[in-house]
């Protein structure tokens, strides 16, 4: 018997015009992990972090999130952790012709048992790398993820990829 | 063909879902110091390249390899976050690098060897991911790389890489290029390339 596909494509947003953020809502419940991958910039400034909130319905807007984190800009690497923030900031984007990309997956997102963690590459290989491991302390499933730079908006043309990744 | 028939109208009807993460190419290496991957397909969105490769070299340290994109030698630039042998982590910029007649991107210690320091039989592992490798913007890269050798001399190819590259160019990727920096590829290195579809 052929296995089935086990990554599969559930939405792709590319922008038309700038945004503030990019929201994946109604998040099938079907797969094991979800993965996201963003290819882009952002409209305006130098390098920034991200806003990322995810939830059950909506966002979850409480102090519920943390984060641990390696940087290094070309010169110096260094550790980083968060607590208690109402956001995960795991990404690093920046304006400009020099394409950044990051790649999310979020580990057993469907599941309600356990508090949800999600991992980052993201790379702006014109200022800074980052690697980092985030944490959602909620045992709701998640089904909703919102997506936006720490301050300004995304850039016109920008893609953001959805895929479900299934165990079985 | 009756089979055939069916399975398409399952396709185009949406019951079956489109292998989005396929397989492209392998490529085992036997010996040489430089691989190239030609013909790359321009049908999908995303591309993956599993690299397992060892060097035959006996100098100690790791080995890193020159990568280039489209036989392309110049605007390469990158950053990475490394910890290797006895040191701290660091964070370097990596230059463009000329490895047996390759000129590329630096690509830090994806290839393990350094014999007799080093555990036979040991590879690196590496994950380059490009996405959107068909676009008519520069093309930023994520790499990550693992190295262990179960050794604890100062010049034991132990560590960990990550790196953001960016090739400053508006071509589409149609081949990759590696060239070892020192020794020779010991068998079996390998090179798997995937192509991943956003529908």
């Amino acid at each position: 018997m052929a296995a089935g596909a086990t990554y599969t494509p559930l939405e792709t947003n590319t922008l038309s015009s700038a945004a503030s953020s990019v929201t994946f809502s109604s998040i099938s419940q079907s797969y094991t992990d979800l993965i996201i991958v963003i290819s882009g910039n952002t409209a305006s400034g130098g390098e920034v972090g991200s806003n990322i909130q995810v939830g059950n319905g909506s966002v979850d807007t409480g102090v519920n999130y943390s984060m641990t984190e390696l940087y290094g800009d070309g010169t110096s690497a260094a550790s980083y952790r968060d607590t208690n923030k109402d956001y995960l900031n795991i990404l690093i984007a920046t304006s400009g012709t020099s394409t950044t990309n990051t790649i999310l997956q979020f580990m057993n997102y469907s599941n309600t048992t356990t508090y949800k963690t999600v991992l980052s590459r993201s790379n702006a290989p014109s200022v800074s790398l980052r690697t980092a491991v985030g944490l959602w302390r909620s045992t709701s499933a998640i089904n909703v993820v919102k997506i936006g730079p720490f301050t300004g908006s995304w850039a016109t043309g920008t893609t953001f990829t959805l895929y479900g990744i299934a165990a079985a | 063909m009756g089979n055939r028939n069916n399975l398409y109208s399952l396709w185009n009807s949406g019951g079956i879902m489109a292998n989005t993460y396929v397989h492209i190419s392998s490529t085992t290496v036997t010996s040489g110091t430089t691989v190239s991957l030609t013909s790359i397909p321009q049908t999908y969105t995303d591309l993956l390249l599993l690299v397992s490769a060892r060097s035959d070299y006996t100098g100690g340290g790791a080995v890193s390899m020159a990568m280039s994109f489209n036989s392309n030698a110049s605007s390469y630039t990158s950053k990475s976050i490394q910890y290797y042998g006895p040191s701290s982590v660091v964070s370097n910029n990596d230059t463009t690098a000329t490895y047996n007649g390759i000129t590329g991107a630096q690509a830090r210690a994806m290839a393990t060897g350094v014999s007799p320091v080093t555990t036979v039989s040991t590879f690196g592992s590496s994950s380059i991911y490009i996405p959107n490798y068909t676009s008519s913007n520069y093309k930023s890269y994520s790499v990550d790389t693992v190295t262990e050798a179960n050794s604890a001399a100062s010049n034991s190819p132990h560590g960990i890489l990550f790196a953001a590259g960016l090739w400053s160019n508006t071509a589409a990727i149609t081949s990759i290029d590696f060239g070892i920096e020192v020794g020779d590829f010991v068998s079996p290195s390998t090179f798997y390339l995937y192509g991943i579809k956003n529908s």
